[in-house]
């Protein structure tokens, strides 16, 4: 049984609600995620990436219950998520933790540093003043910062600093699986390597299970073991972090490591990288989502939805024509080894 | 590891703390803080009152009626040979502890409301939000006289109808940040970290939207001092014999070409809490939010 299992999950939002909206009927749903499904076993790294606006987030916040899903289940270890209460919730609240993107807002501004680490160790457990300062200081320095930074105020510390403090903030329960809702969007690049390998040093001694939502795809094939595509609110593809990146069924993950900058000297500038603008999940095409965008795209594709397919264990994606696309990418591969070879023989 | 340590001894230097920066930026204010000293002693000689007043605030004296101000008399003398002097230190202390109780009623279930509505939202945020709307929708002495026709004038009625006439002021100004705060990445970590709902509300919302409330609590002390001055001078505020500086003013207002002061100084007395209010107000408001314009 995996550690978190995300079944068929959606969640719609109700814009421009109220009172007088649903008398006009001008009410309008927007499906943030639409039947999401995956899996997360102990001790392993799910990395969701996609463009702003995927539902990436959504996920996230529906896990941790700030959402209530529209449809669909979360369970963690077998027990559906929103139907917990009393000491269960409370458990669940202590081995679920989350790390937010900016890392200015996400501490009380009006806290010292060491109040705002030691307030979840003042509601769950019964550790005395004394206790909680010492576990303060422990996890200030597993986090690599000073145990004095426990007396400074959050407008005093940098971003990469605050972030450590969020991460320790999360740390000090000892939870069992921590979402990283995109950790080191909001920092310096320097300070993201830093962040990152204190996130893989972390999930080794402390076996964390991580979700790790991004955007950048250079993180994620860093850090994560599975690797979910999500686009305009669904799962397009998803599979082992190494596959996908060296063969990528769906047209969309094609599009995005494409439009990865390749800082190779001399390496050709791809020009397949996405074009367009995400659509509105107010109003999403017909049919896929993805066809307004796609060079694939048949007329089939702007009428049937594909659905999420299964592969093989570890692999599925969503798309009318992944044979297509994996053969494309065999010309160019072989195209490549051609010209290269060639190139040797000129010099 | 030797920079952060650097920039660290830096920032001791640079910023010694948020309440520095605050006195200094209040204290560039020359108009506010003329207002805080004002202020401070209006406060001093109301609570030294017993010490101050030559007389006692009821005491009549036949022999004095209606004199000027003298040595004796500083601010003359009422048609029932009162010392207005005394009346005015004493008509203080009343004004003072039914504005400031009906404020802080008016700051403390206004905050409680508008801080609930703006953090949960839906229909709990209509419900109160338009109960506000139709508070607000009379104007404030109206509302103030209808509510003293029902409980009838006392000093404590008349800081509860203050309170409840203002609650609604702090309701949207707690309501607006709020909202804003909720949204805040800190206000839902701490809900994922299972802090529960009143402690979020109270110790995280709560000192996190004190700075503008306190700019609304000053700016209503001056108008509560106001409403309660106009109560007494419509005769349903504090009730004679007690001394009320709304009531002097509208005794001597009949008197006023041949005993001007007594309207003067009570007139005067009403005017001086007010500019030290508002002007403290203003003060903190330009202080809190620097984004504003200074002129």
């Amino acid at each position: 049984m995996a550690l978190l299992e995300v079944d068929g999950l959606s969640k719609h939002f109700v814009v421009n609600g109220g009172v007088v909206p649903r008398l006009l009927g001008t009410r309008k749903e927007l499906q943030a995620i639409r039947n999401v499904s995956f899996e997360i076993e102990a001790g392993q790294t799910l990395g969701l990436v996609g463009e702003s606006g995927a539902g990436k987030s959504t996920v996230g916040n529906v896990i941790t219950r700030i959402y209530e899903p529209t449809n669909g289940t979360v369970r963690y270890n077998g027990a559906n998520v929103h139907e917990l209460s009393g000491s269960d919730l409370q458990a669940y609240r202590q081995s679920v933790q989350m790390v937010f993107q900016d890392p200015y807002t996400s501490l009380d501004p009006r806290y010292k540093i060491g109040r705002t680490i030691a307030e979840p160790l003042k509601i769950h457990t019964d550790l005395s003043k004394a206790e909680r300062k010492e576990r303060v200081s422990e996890l200030l320095e597993t986090v690599n910062l000073e145990p004095e930074h426990r007396d400074r105020y959050p407008h005093e510390l940098s971003g990469g600093q605050l972030q450590r403090v969020s991460i320790a903030t999360a740390l000090a329960l000892d939870p069992e699986f921590i979402i990283l809702d995109e950790p080191v969007s909001a920092l310096d690049v320097s300070v993201q390597a830093r962040i990152l390998n204190l996130l893989m040093e972390l999930q080794e001694e402390y076996e964390l299970s991580y979700l790790f939502i991004s955007h950048n795809l250079g993180v994620i094939k860093h850090l994560c073991d599975h690797v979910a595509v999500m686009y305009l609110g669904e799962i397009v593809e998803q599979a082992p972090t190494g596959e996908l990146f060296e063969n990528p069924h769906h047209p969309y993950t094609e599009g995005l490591l494409n439009s990865v900058p390749q800082p190779q000297p001399g390496g050709s500038k791809s020009t397949d990288g996405l074009t367009g603008e995400i659509p509105s999940a107010l109003n999403p095409p017909a049919g896929c989502s993805f066809h307004p965008r796609c060079s694939y795209a048949t007329d089939q594709c702007s009428v049937d939805a594909p659905p999420l397919e299964t592969l093989d264990s570890e692999r599925k994606v969503a798309c009318h024509h992944w044979d297509a696309v994996v053969a494309d990418q065999a010309d160019e591969r072989s195209e490549l080894t051609h010209s290269s070879v060639q190139n040797d023989g000129t010099k | 590891m030797s920079t952060e340590t650097d920039t660290q001894t830096d920032i001791e230097i640079d910023e010694p703390g948020p309440f520095h920066e605050f006195y200094e930026a209040f204290s560039e204010n020359r108009i506010a803080v003329f207002g805080l000293g004002l202020l401070a002693f209006l406060i001093i000689i109301t609570l030294l009152a017993d010490f101050i007043a030559p007389y006692s605030a009821t005491a009549q004296n036949y022999d004095a009626v209606l004199e000027g101000p003298s040595m004796d008399h500083p601010m003359g003398t009422d048609e029932l040979g009162r010392d207005i002097f005394s009346r005015v230190l004493f008509g203080y202390r009343i004004i003072f502890s039914i504005t400031v109780g009906g404020v802080m009623m008016a700051f403390t279930m206004g905050t409680l409301l508008g801080l609930a509505a703006g953090y949960y939202g839906g229909w709990l945020d209509e419900f109160l939000m338009r109960g506000v709307d139709v508070l607000m929708s009379f104007p404030s002495l109206i509302l103030a006289l209808a509510l003293i026709a029902a409980i009838g004038p006392s000093r404590w009625g008349i800081a509860l109808v203050l309170g409840i006439a203002y609650t609604p002021i702090f309701a949207r100004v707690a309501r607006s940040e709020s909202v804003s705060l909720s949204n805040e990445a800190f206000i839902r970590s701490l809900e994922v970290r299972g802090v529960s709902t009143p402690r979020i509300l109270i110790a995280h919302m709560f000192p996190n939207v004190l700075g503008p409330l306190i700019v609304t609590v000053t700016l209503q002390l001056a108008f509560g001092i106001l409403t309660t001055a106009t109560l007494s001078f419509l005769g349903v505020g504090v009730q004679p014999p007690s001394p009320s500086l709304g009531l002097m003013l509208a005794d001597g207002k009949d008197i006023i070409g041949r005993a001007w002061w007594m309207s003067l100084f009570p007139g005067v007395a009403i005017m001086l809490p007010v500019i030290a209010f508002n002007t403290i107000g203003d003060g903190l408001r330009d202080t809190f939010d620097p984004k504003q314009v200074r002129n």
